[in-house]
């Protein structure tokens, strides 16, 4: 048996193997978008006392997402005239992008990292907002009013959210002193499960996170049943799927992902005594899924705000309690706690 | 510190005071998801802020009343439940009222008791519905899944009597077209118990959750004196704190043998009117607990003519529907069928007052007003 | 909270109730806790096409046809609101039992279709149709790709049958209309015209049928042969302020029509009297079924077919 682990070890310090490892980081996210949305189904239906799909695939419909991906393929891809086609066309690859770059900087585990940039945690928030532009776009070549509105809001929930969300992770650079994903994490070692000195920047992050992915309570750029999906109103088909549901999928892991390497300790076991490489990976996707799962469950349970009151929440509550959080952590700073 | 000159100050403000802004103009629906059907308002912009909004009727206009004119009061009981499709039972009653009193037929108690069953039975039905689609219109998707679960129970009660869901088409001049099979109020009981366990839960997820007071409370505040000047009825003039409920204020039925509060709002907001729907369940609930403690045996038939001709005259009869006042104006020339039949519908007078209300808000209040007139299109446009 | 001056109505002054708020902060909390509940909890689902509700036996799912039993009498299509109900028939002659009697004239029905498209499920067809020929069954699973495929043919509304239901018992407290005591009918022909409107003095009891027919269609071609016995009976209609139903028009009118040219006065008299003793039996039989237990309904037909033996005893052939 120790030979067996001992060969894993080598194995995992292989070159090749490391290569193959960040790849199928990559590969991984496409499946992973179906399954989140399969499980975002699924518990959104138990929570409504219903069981959701049941049928595709057999066992309690697991390849629900993937028929509907499927489904969407097929689909007639309508470009209204009065469109302007080009830009129309290009908004499923900006959104979808915007959102998938983020994951090249997060570390699954201290080798499961595609590219461990020394900005790492700038460039992820950097690149998650590149989608914004692309529903920006979206809605004004759909010329449609439901859809500049959505693009408006977007927009202004953009500029709202943004600061909160850069300051509360600029409290955790303060803590680790670097900007580097893998440095954050290692940095959370004393801390193990949770990051407690960041609990209010975890708060703020996740609140600021919530409105960056456009989800509900926070959902006012695609609220059906006022702006009708705003932007994406006159999307249909491959596009559709892509610009929205592919896109927003994405960028919630992504988000998550973020908030887990920077207040749940990434990779860390939850227990010292766990500490062992080839399992990092695995604690990484349970505290991911874990915030998932919370955020899932947030998103079934409340009605959505209005957008000036977000914008009043953000300017007035978020952005002075990140500042006066930035201010306690710099204290704290000072103290050997952190 | 010299006082700065007017002009340098507005030079440097340029644009917040001075940009020309265009209105435009939004066509929300006849198809749009928070209308409920096909209700259109027209709105005009100003940003996200509405000028002016301007509903639209018409789109589903059957023309009941003409239909009415050439059909007999079998068929009109039939016709009558489509018109508001969510209180099939509630829109019944009257007319068979209508012509009961025109014709001085007289009703067995048994029968009475049975039609307030179902028609708080159906009451309940109906602000179920709306409590489900005003939490969806905001965004909250959960309630009405919860809504139907407890509409299902009673639905099915409804169902084991008239045989249909929705257009029931069982009460007749006179009585009602059939009794009730056995386990009825076994059926009724349970739906009734189930749902007054389940109250609390909306009344959490939706009235005491913060997200929702924020977008509920102190909006679109409809003045008791202006609801009043519109013939606004229902909960939503009971929601301005206006407590007029024609089933206490002009019992028919035997409404007033029963024990029942009146719920009435404070401040007349979106939030009250809600309140005030979620109260009425109970207040329903207490009702039916009642009438099926105090069910008599009996026959569910009054002494009715084979042929139902109405004699010379006319009458208005009235009755509260779950959405409000409802009436009817019938004229008989002597015939088998109304020579003419004029209603007043609820929804059409509860909406009517909406432009009042849309001014000055934004696009997100105006879905919660509307979701808080809580109307059925079929019952506008008739 | 302030409170909105209220309008003064006249009308009693209700309870007004306290608007009960939550205390700020928990409601998102409770919110959470309550949709974890559920989460937690087996959820409500019918799986539809492995799982099916049972359905009340009244429920309108589509409607049946028992063949045997239609007359072609065309009630159903005329009071259909839509207008979806499609009859042709035609008339055959019966040969006659015995030599030198007329031959016997009945309907055939040829086609009897429902337009399930245009069909609005008020069931009033089901509930006028004097000889039981339409029930309603909880089917519902007949939807079609093609709209013309929904005018189910009278193989299809045959084949419904075997779906239906027995009647659902009634409440114990149920008891049906009750019958109004028979007016005297001793009273002579007066041969003042109606000035009834529409109220028909007959024999009581008709009105308790499970399907309660108040409201009776107008039946052009019944309608003569009703005034005919209105006039008969003119006397009665007067007291009668309410008459509580009658036979349907087709089961008894062709009757008189049938037998004789000739419906002399005493002989109207001498049916009276034994319509009054078939109706007598009706209720024997009516109330040794209940007193058996069983089902209001069942009695009634059982009344009913009682009823119309008896008449055709006493009225000789031709009946």
């Amino acid at each position: 048996m120790p030979d067996l682990l001992q060969l894993l070890e080598t194995l995992l310090a292989n070159p090749w193997v490391i290569l193959g490892i960040k790849l199928s980081v990559l590969l991984i996210l496409l499946p992973a978008t179906l399954v989140v949305g399969y499980v975002e189904l699924k518990v959104m239906a138990h929570i409504q006392h219903r069981l959701g799909p049941m049928y595709p695939g057999g066992f309690h419909g697991w390849a629900q997402t993937l028929a509907d991906g499927i489904k969407f393929i097929q689909k007639e891809d309508i470009i209204p005239r009065a469109a302007d086609r080009m830009v129309f066309a290009a908004v499923p690859f900006l959104t979808m992008m915007g959102a998938a770059l983020a994951f090249v900087v997060i570390p699954v585990g201290p080798q499961w990292i595609i590219e461990d940039l020394e900005v790492g945690i700038f460039y992820a928030l950097a690149v998650s907002s590149i989608g914004v532009i692309g529903v920006l776009m979206a809605g004004w070549a759909s010329a449609n009013k439901y859809s500049l509105v959505g693009a408006l809001r977007m927009a202004g929930q953009l500029i709202a959210y943004e600061l909160p969300l850069v300051l509360a992770a600029a409290a955790v650079v303060m803590q680790a002193g670097s900007m580097s994903m893998v440095d954050i994490v290692e940095s959370q070692r004393p801390f193990w499960l949770f990051n407690w000195p960041q609990g209010l920047s975890f708060v703020i992050f996740m609140v600021a996170a919530t409105a960056e992915v456009v989800r509900p309570p926070f959902d006012m750029p695609i609220a059906e049943a006022e702006i009708i999906t705003g932007a994406f109103t006159e999307y249909s088909g491959m596009r559709f799927a892509f610009g929205l549901f592919a896109a927003e999928y994405i960028a919630f892991i992504a988000l998550s992902a973020l908030a887990t390497t920077l207040f749940l300790g990434g990779y860390l076991p939850p227990i010292p005594a766990l500490d062992w490489e080839p399992l990092r990976p695995l604690w990484f996707l349970l505290k991911t899924s874990s915030i998932l799962f919370v955020l899932m469950w947030v998103r079934w349970t409340y009605p959505r705000l209005r957008e000036d009151q977000l914008q009043r929440f953000a300017w007035k509550v978020l952005v002075p309690l990140s500042l006066a959080n930035i201010f306690f952590v710099g204290a704290l700073k000072l103290t050997p706690i952190i | 510190m010299a006082k700065i000159p007017d002009e340098l100050t507005k030079a440097r403000v340029t644009g917040a005071g001075t940009l020309r802004t265009e209105e435009m103009i939004l066509n929300v629906g006849p198809q749009h998801p928070a209308t409920h059907g096909v209700l259109r308002v027209i709105v005009t912009l100003d940003g996200e802020r509405i000028v002016e909004g301007e509903p639209v009727i018409g789109y589903m206009h059957r023309g009941h009343e003409k239909l009415l004119e050439q059909r007999d009061f079998r068929q009109i009981t039939n016709l009558l439940s489509r018109m508001d499709w969510l209180s099939g039972i509630n829109n019944e009653i009257p007319a068979s009222i209508a012509v009961e009193k025109l014709m001085e037929l007289e009703v067995p108690p048994r029968a009475q008791y049975l039609r307030v069953i179902l028609a708080e039975i159906n009451r309940i039905l109906n602000h179920l519905m709306f409590t489900g689609s005003f939490g969806l219109e905001l965004g909250a998707s959960t309630p009405v899944m919860y809504a139907f679960r407890e509409r299902e129970l009673l639905q099915e009660a409804m169902e084991m009597v008239t045989g249909g869901r929705m257009h029931f088409g069982f009460i007749r001049p006179g009585g009602l077209k059939e009794d009730v099979p056995k386990g009825f109020a076994e059926r009724v009981l349970k739906g009734i118990r189930q749902l007054i366990k389940y109250i609390p839960d909306y009344e959490n997820l939706l009235l005491g959750n913060e997200i929702f007071k924020q977008r509920t409370v102190d909006v679109g505040i409809l003045d008791p004196e202006l609801a009043l000047e519109y013939g606004v009825s229902g909960p939503i003039l009971r929601g301005s704190g206006v407590p007029y409920d024609v089933r206490r204020t002009d019992p028919y039925l035997i409404y007033d043998e029963f024990d029942f509060d009146i719920p009435v709002g404070a401040k007349g907001d979106a939030f009250d009117r809600f309140w005030v729907l979620i109260q009425e369940m109970r207040e329903s609930a207490r009702i039916i607990e009642q009438a099926l403690e105090g069910l008599p045996p009996g026959s569910h038939l009054g002494q009715v003519p084979k042929r139902l001709t109405l004699p010379e005259g006319e009458i208005y009869s009235r009755a509260e529907n779950p959405l409000g006042e409802l009436g009817y104006y019938l004229i008989s020339n002597g015939d088998a069928k109304p020579y003419r039949m004029k209603i007043r519908t609820p929804s059409f007078s509860n909406v009517s007052v909406a432009p009042h209300l849309l001014k000055g808000i934004y696009v997100p209040d105006m879905i919660a007003i509307l979701g808080s007139m809580f109307f059925v299109v079929g019952d506008i446009d008739r | 909270m302030a409170k909105t001056e209220i309008v003064k109505l006249d009308i009693d002054q209700t309870p007004l109730r306290e608007i009960k708020k939550t205390t700020l902060g928990t409601g998102l909390l409770k919110g959470l806790q309550i949709t974890m509940r559920h989460l937690l909890s087996r959820s409500v689902t019918v799986q539809y096409p492995d799982e099916k509700d049972v359905l009340p036996a009244r429920s309108r799912g589509v409607i049946a046809l028992k063949e045997e039993n239609c007359t072609v009498c065309m009630l159903c299509a005329k009071e259909c609101p839509d207008w979806c109900i499609y009859i042709d028939g035609h008339k055959e002659f019966r040969q006659p039992a015995q030599e030198g009697k007329r031959a016997k004239k009945y309907n055939v029905l040829d086609r009897f279709a429902i337009d399930y498209a245009l069909c609005m499920y008020c069931g009033i067809c089901v509930e006028v149709c004097p000889y039981d020929a339409l029930f309603w069954t909880p089917e519902y699973e007949y939807a079609e790709h093609d709209i013309t495929h929904l005018t189910h043919e009278m193989d299809r509304l045959s084949d419904w049958m075997y779906t239906v239901l027995p009647p659902d018992e009634l409440d114990p407290a149920a008891t049906g209309p009750e019958f109004k005591t028979l007016p005297q009918r001793t009273a002579p022909a007066v041969a003042t015209p109606p000035a009834s409107d529409g109220e028909q003095p007959t024999p009581a009891g008709e009105v308790a049928a499970p399907k309660t027919d108040q409201g009776e269609p107008t039946d052009p071609a019944a309608v003569p042969e009703q005034e005919a016995k209105v006039t008969e009976e003119a006397a009665e209609a007067i007291d009668t302020d309410v008459a509580t139903g009658e036979a349907a028009p087709q089961e008894e009118a062709p009757q008189p029509k049938e037998e004789a040219p000739t419906p002399s006065e005493p002989q109207a008299e001498a049916t009276a009297v034994s319509e009054e003793e078939a109706e007598e039996i009706g209720r024997k039989v009516y109330e040794e079924e209940i007193g058996k237990g069983s089902d209001p309904r069942v009695a009634e037909g059982r009344r009913k077919a009682a009823v119309l033996r008896a008449r055709k005893g006493t009225r000789g052939p031709g009946g």
